[in-house]
């Protein structure tokens, strides 16, 4: 009984030390936002190739994965809706499932696997390589020329690939629709926008806002928590993208029922 | 005058690296030979302020030199300057921008084609061709490397200058052009401190030579004074570093 209970006390401590420690390192970074735009001269290269690798080499795939998607609901929904007498919520399910679930947790899954693991792997590296410690010893913050840049880029490139994914699954969708029972795009487009309500836009902007940030965060710290040894890279980022996709989903069920009881 | 002082200064990991450390460095060349040579890093990054030190102070005319980077002080870390035993440059920026990093931190009031010229020069210095600067460092020898790291240190001019391992991968002219630019800088009086695994010149060179044991100021003097010392500590680790 005494072993539980010092094996429970034990990694409870451990919980608050990393809890702390995250934190801080959140913290870190909302200081040094103030800095990044005062130290634009170092720091813009960094934002601009963040956002050139995770919004617009993102874009063929997001828009391969988006089309998909929007033509599936499409296609699952015009066959099994008008079974129930209710194909007019077609377009209410295209709407609610793309523009307020799947739009931003698609959007979000690619991005940490394709964004996050080489934001953990590459500050991994560059640890290993001493290069963090040569940008602590010019007097430059890690946080600040590391990390901000990566976060800014990739809560960016999220928002305008989460608007972009959006668009391409309606697109999508229309597409299938047209296919099975050619209707016009300005009748697809009214029925459409009819269903979408304000609350589905801000819903599916602050959750990429959100997705955004805790990838980039998640990602940039297992990284730079490697010591010295290039093994533990792959771990570290083994790590990033676990705890990237938990936290995502997590949020989003928060935010989903922020929303629905608001 | 600039002033690097240790004031009892202790750091252990595994081992103890340093103990109740005590020195003052003044505008000379210092050697660091101890017998843990494998610490001789931390050695230099507990003095230079990269490491915290688990006891005791080192202070830049009287500042805590590893506290100034957290409070953000960037004029210690300005003349603070840090030549790694390897690695250092950012490797997913090419050689003209990992020059400018340090350069463009602290001195954003000097215009780019100023920077540019003197980065020119120093190149020049080292017998290296511009046209590596568009180039990735993997692209890069290890020598070449090597040399660059020593550029992006006397880009900023800093008053202190550590260096680990000065020589390790070093071709012969790079390592010319090295001794060449440390004798040079120790006319200017400039505080630089090194630790040299595999070349002995360089201790001969040096005002001072420091001898640690187990972490501990054994004793400091010119390097010729101690070839004659009769103390086995002292005979062994020289007899150790010339035989490399």
């Amino acid at each position: 009984m005494q072993q539980i209970s010092f094996a429970l006390g034990r990694q409870t401590l451990l919980l608050y030390r990393k809890s702390i420690s995250v934190f801080s390192f959140v913290l870190e970074i909302i200081y040094e936002l103030k800095n990044f735009f005062l130290q634009r001269k170092i720091t813009r290269l960094i934002l601009i190739r963040q956002i050139l690798f995770t919004g617009f080499e993102a874009l063929g795939l997001i828009a391969f994965v988006a089309v998909a998607v929007g033509g599936i609901i499409i296609l699952e929904g015009s066959a099994i809706l008008p079974g129930f007498g209710q194909s007019k919520l077609l377009y209410t399910i295209l709407v609610t499932v793309i523009l307020r679930e799947l739009g931003g947790l698609l959007t979000a899954f690619i991005i940490i696997a394709r964004s996050g693991t080489a934001i953990a792997a590459e500050l991994g590296n560059m640890v290993v390589n001493q290069e963090v410690e040569s940008l602590v010893s010019f007097g430059i913050s890690p946080i600040l020329y590391l990390v901000v840049p990566r976060v800014l880029g990739v809560v960016l490139s999220m928002i305008a690939l989460n608007i972009y994914f959006n668009i391409a699954a309606l697109a999508g969708g229309w597409f299938m629709a047209y296919l099975f029972a050619p209707i016009p795009i300005p009748d697809f487009l009214y029925k459409l926008f009819s269903e979408i309500s304000v609350s589905d836009i801000t819903s599916s902007f602050i959750k990429s806002l959100f997705f955004g940030f805790i990838i980039a965060v998640v990602s940039s710290y297992q990284g730079l928590q490697v010591n010295f040894a290039s093994t533990e890279v792959p771990q570290r980022t083994i790590k990033a993208v676990v705890l990237s996709l938990s936290w995502v989903i997590i949020v989003d069920i928060l935010i989903t029922a922020i929303m629905y009881l608001v | 005058m600039q002033k690097l002082e240790a004031n009892n200064v202790s750091y252990n990991k595994e081992n103890q690296i340093l103990n109740d450390f005590s020195f003052s460095f003044d505008q000379q060349l210092y050697g660091i030979l101890s017998d843990q040579s494998e610490e001789n890093t931390n050695v230099l990054k507990v003095l230079a302020g990269l490491l915290e030190p688990n006891g005791g102070k080192v202070l830049l005319d009287g500042k805590n030199v590893f506290t100034s980077f957290q409070k953000k002080e960037r004029t210690i870390r300005k003349q603070i300057g840090f030549v790694f035993q390897y690695g250092g440059l950012l490797s997913n920026i090419n050689v003209l921008e990992n020059l400018l990093v340090p350069y463009d931190f602290h001195f954003p009031e000097i215009s780019f084609e100023e920077k540019k010229k003197k980065i020119a020069r120093l190149m020049e210095i080292f017998e290296l061709p511009g046209k590596i600067l568009t180039e990735r460092p993997a692209k890069l020898t290890i020598s070449t490397r090597k040399a660059l790291l020593f550029i992006r240190t006397y880009l900023t001019e800093p008053k202190i200058i550590f260096y680990d391992d000065p020589f390790m991968n070093c071709s012969f002219q790079i390592k010319r052009t090295i001794l060449q630019m440390i004798l040079k800088l120790k006319e200017e009086n400039i505080i630089q401190i090194f630790c040299e695994s595999i070349d002995a010149q360089l201790y001969e060179l040096a005002d001072t030579v420091i001898f640690l044991q187990q972490g501990t100021l054994y004793s400091s003097n010119t390097f010729n004074e101690f070839k004659k010392s009769k103390s086995d500590f002292v005979t062994g680790l020289i007899s150790k570093l010339l035989a490399e």
